[in-house]
């Protein structure tokens, strides 16, 4: 038998939903974090950029592609039973107003980087994104 | 302001030597971040992560030790437990400006955060952060401990 005298987690995939106004960029995370372009944070923000231009993909296709994961069949109702009702209606807008709306899930075991996102609770926007990633708390 | 030097003595623990002017609003004024955003939050939180749970061995030493040790540098070894290389260079850089203190990385319980300070960019980040020496970071264990005089 072994035994662990540590912390002892299992991986872990937290969803996102981003809302974009404009092109995803490193300039426009690092502006959405809430730093200038010269942050020391900057490599930090361009590691977020990376992956949410990897992960995310149209919420309805991510809906209708995990409905078993979920047991939602389109967008509406995964909103309904997963987020708040500012959110859900913050993401008809922006779908109405044909903004993209994207989902995707941050990886606790891809790099150290991508896990603190991944175990992270957080919510920003600006004028070009909404980038939720409320889920993400352990 | 001189930089910050960092000397592990073990998994955990290390001996800090920075300016006092170093507090939590200079590193996040370093860090280039907006007030109250999500920037600003990493910051403070690795503030707190890194000098948290910091022990000011100058002031540990005035305010309970020096009855006890005839010098800092004695109180350091004997007290302190520091190899000897450790004390010469404390010794050798040390002022009243200067910050001597002992940390402990397990301290703040920001497990995940911690972590992330271990990969290259968290380091790179903390390195910018505190204005570490970088060519003055080291380990402690190859120092024998036998004797001072």
């Amino acid at each position: 038998m072994k035994v662990r005298a540590d912390f002892v987690t299992n991986s872990s995939a937290t969803a996102f939903i981003l809302i974009k106004r404009a092109d995803l960029s490193p300039e426009g995370v690092r502006r959405l974090m809430g730093m200038h372009n010269d942050s020391p944070l900057a490599p930090i923000a361009d590691v977020l950029s990376e992956r949410l231009e990897e992960y995310g993909r149209p919420i309805d296709d991510v809906v209708r592609d995990t409905v078993k994961r979920h047991g939602a069949s389109d967008t509406e109702t995964y909103l309904k039973e997963n987020v708040s009702e500012e959110v859900a209606r913050k993401v008809a807008a922006a779908k109405e107003a044909g903004h993209s709306v994207e989902m995707g899930w941050l990886s606790s075991d891809v790099d150290e980087v991508e896990s603190f996102l991944c175990c992270e609770s957080f919510e920003l926007e600006n004028d070009d994104y909404y980038l939720n990633a409320v889920a993400c708390y352990w | 302001m001189a930089k910050t030097t960092v000397t592990w003595i073990g998994d955990d623990k290390f001996v800090v030597m920075m300016d006092r002017a170093m507090t939590r609003e200079a590193v996040i004024a370093r860090g280039k971040a907006f007030q109250g955003t999500f920037s600003s939050e990493i910051i403070s939180r690795l503030w707190d992560c890194f000098c948290g749970g910091l022990t000011d061995l100058k002031k540990e030493y005035e305010d309970y030790y020096k009855p006890e040790y005839p010098s800092f540098g004695h109180f350091l070894f004997w007290k302190c437990g520091l190899p000897k290389r450790v004390v010469r260079t404390i010794l050798a850089s040390d002022s009243d400006d200067r910050l001597v203190a002992l940390g402990d990385a397990c301290a703040s319980g920001d497990y995940i955060l911690s972590q992330m300070v271990e990969s290259e960019v968290g380091h790179g980040l903390l390195a910018a952060l505190l204005d570490l020496d970088e060519g003055r970071q080291s380990d402690g264990e190859d120092d024998d401990h036998e004797s001072e005089s």
